[in-house]
């Protein structure tokens, strides 16, 4: 995708062209929402937080100049919406509107249960996965996101400094240290490290 | 070298972005601490674990979505367009405007959704309208008379070249300014939403038919809430080649199952579509038929309950009499 391309589409943005914002968000669409979801660990809060990050970007665009890539920024604004969903759920507990409809689903999933895999079985078939994915939703967000940027969205210690707006040595002893802590809330899952053995092995 | 400080290093030993006299160290350390080493080689397998985790696809409509909501939300910012248009400016009539704005929009930035094909190499057809009623010719009960929030939902057989063929279920908020539909879909475990806007060109759900659970019916299920309302519908529609296949009057025996599943069932022996309206989850029906139409042997297991069936061309209605 050339710069000078989406340079135009964010300048198109700016003076309110949402078919130019249309195109934006389906090129970002998809890393968006997976940073989200890795980060809240839930398809619903991923689709609410992905969203929001959206309308988030489109509301500041015109504060956007360009010196950080577009993915970088957008990536600042899912993380600050994830960390500001968290604090509110934090000062005020309770259950969403989908959260109840989630408990109603549980026993017509079962009743419309297809024998083939569907996309998230797919996707997260994978024991290990499920099992990692869960001990991350454990970590505090800072580390949680340390992890989820570096890893499962693959950005570089750079990327993630200026996302977190931190000073690189800051964001790699942060990593570090979520590493650690990540490892030692797997440390009771056994067999997951036996298959950690037997990978380095 | 300590435990503490092998563990400030561990990522760089193993990122391998130690100097040589430092990664010496480390690994002196490693060799002489079995408990480092175990924790090291963990370090080295959760790296390359965390470096596996698989994408999910975002919901259906998510872009949609969005872009209606920011065209809704910047419709509503804007106080010149009530004066411009010479409207009031009450909250109704800005949000039905920005919800008409959103869906032109939403027209022109998704035409492959929402526009129906040309001719030619594709062709579509219209096969029901449920929940049995539509305009004039309005079911008693109907909700949309009644004034009460309801969720329409029509169904049309999509045939496309290159694209294997699909339902699409167009979906449209009546009496309410605007609400929430999530659906669920066999064969997929996440479910889809959209954000319903009144006035505003209707949101498709498009459901390949090798997405039904069996080889007759497809199963759908949407919980829809608006204006602080919440519903649960059930579609339950027979394949295009199952549609209308059996005789008027079937005999036949069913074990107990709850309605959703019993409704299935019967869909696929009538190949008539049915649509279960707010249907209480603990109703579990054991039919059986004798020499009836789909509307008799439902009429006859449903009484005594508060459910009431409403037939109609394009398929029967069971849903709470109001």
């Amino acid at each position: 995708m050339a710069q000078d391309d989406e340079k135009k589409l964010i300048e198109r943005c700016r003076n309110g062209d949402t078919a130019a914002f249309n195109i934006l968000v389906r090129r970002y669409e998809r890393t968006v929402f997976n940073t989200a979801y890795r980060l809240c660990n839930s398809y619903d809060d991923a689709a609410d937080i992905a969203q929001e990050a959206f309308v988030r970007a489109w509301n500041n665009l015109k504060n956007f100049r360009g010196e950080a890539q577009f993915s970088t920024w957008i990536h600042r604004i899912v993380t600050n919406v994830f960390l500001d969903d968290r604090k509110k759920k934090r000062a005020r507990p309770t259950r969403s509107l989908d959260e109840d409809m989630e408990l109603d689903e549980n026993s017509v999933q079962r009743q419309y249960e297809d024998t083939s895999p569907g996309p998230e079985a797919i996707a997260e078939g994978d024991e290990r996965q499920r099992i990692l994915q869960r001990a991350i939703s454990t970590l505090p967000e800072a580390q949680r996101t340390m992890i989820v940027l570096y890893h499962a969205r693959g950005l570089a210690y750079e990327e993630i400094a200026e996302i977190m707006d931190l000073p690189m040595g800051t964001v790699k002893s942060r990593l570090n240290r979520a590493r650690l802590a990540l490892r030692d809330r797997l440390g009771s899952s056994a067999e997951l490290f036996g298959v950690f053995e037997s990978q380095a092995g | 070298m300590n435990q503490e400080r092998w563990r400030e290093l561990a990522s760089e030993y193993i990122e391998g972005t130690l100097t040589p006299p430092m990664r010496d160290a480390v690994e002196t350390h490693l060799n002489e601490n079995p408990e480092s080493r175990a924790e090291a080689e963990q370090l080295r397998g959760l790296f390359a674990q965390l470096q596996q985790f698989p994408e999910v696809d975002p919901p259906l409509f998510f872009a949609d979505n969005l872009l209606s909501r920011i065209q809704r939300e910047s419709q509503v910012k804007r106080p010149w367009w009530s004066s411009l248009l010479g409207i009031g400016r009450t909250a109704g009539a800005t949000l039905v405007l920005g919800g008409a704005a959103a869906g032109i929009a939403w027209m022109f930035l998704s035409p492959q959704a929402a526009r129906a094909p040309a001719s030619g190499k594709s062709r579509q057809a219209r096969t029901a309208l449920l929940p049995g009623w539509s305009g004039a010719d309005r079911a008693p009960g109907d909700p949309a008379a009644l004034a009460r929030p309801h969720l329409a939902v029509e169904r049309t057989l999509r045939v496309a070249a290159g694209e294997p063929p699909a339902y699409d279920f167009t979906l449209s908020l009546l009496n309410a300014s605007g609400g929430i539909a999530r659906f669920r879909v066999p064969g997929d475990t996440q479910p889809y939403r959209a954000v319903l806007v009144k006035s505003s060109i209707p949101p498709i759900l498009r459901v390949p038919l090798v997405s039904a659970r069996d080889d007759s019916t497809m199963a759908v299920r949407c919980d829809w809430s608006a204006d602080g309302e919440k519903h649960v519908k059930y579609l339950l529609v027979p394949l295009p080649e199952q549609e209308g296949i059996a005789p008027e009057k079937l005999s036949f025996g069913l074990g107990e199952m709850p309605l959703p599943e019993t409704a299935r069932a019967l869909v696929a022996r009538y190949g008539k579509p049915i649509t279960l309206e707010d249907v209480p989850e603990s109703l579990r029906l054991a039919v059986v038929a004798r020499a009836e139409t789909l509307e008799e042997t439902l009429t006859r297991h449903l009484k005594g309950t508060d459910l009431r069936v409403t037939s109609s061309p394009s398929g029967v209605l069971v849903a709470p009499a109001r």
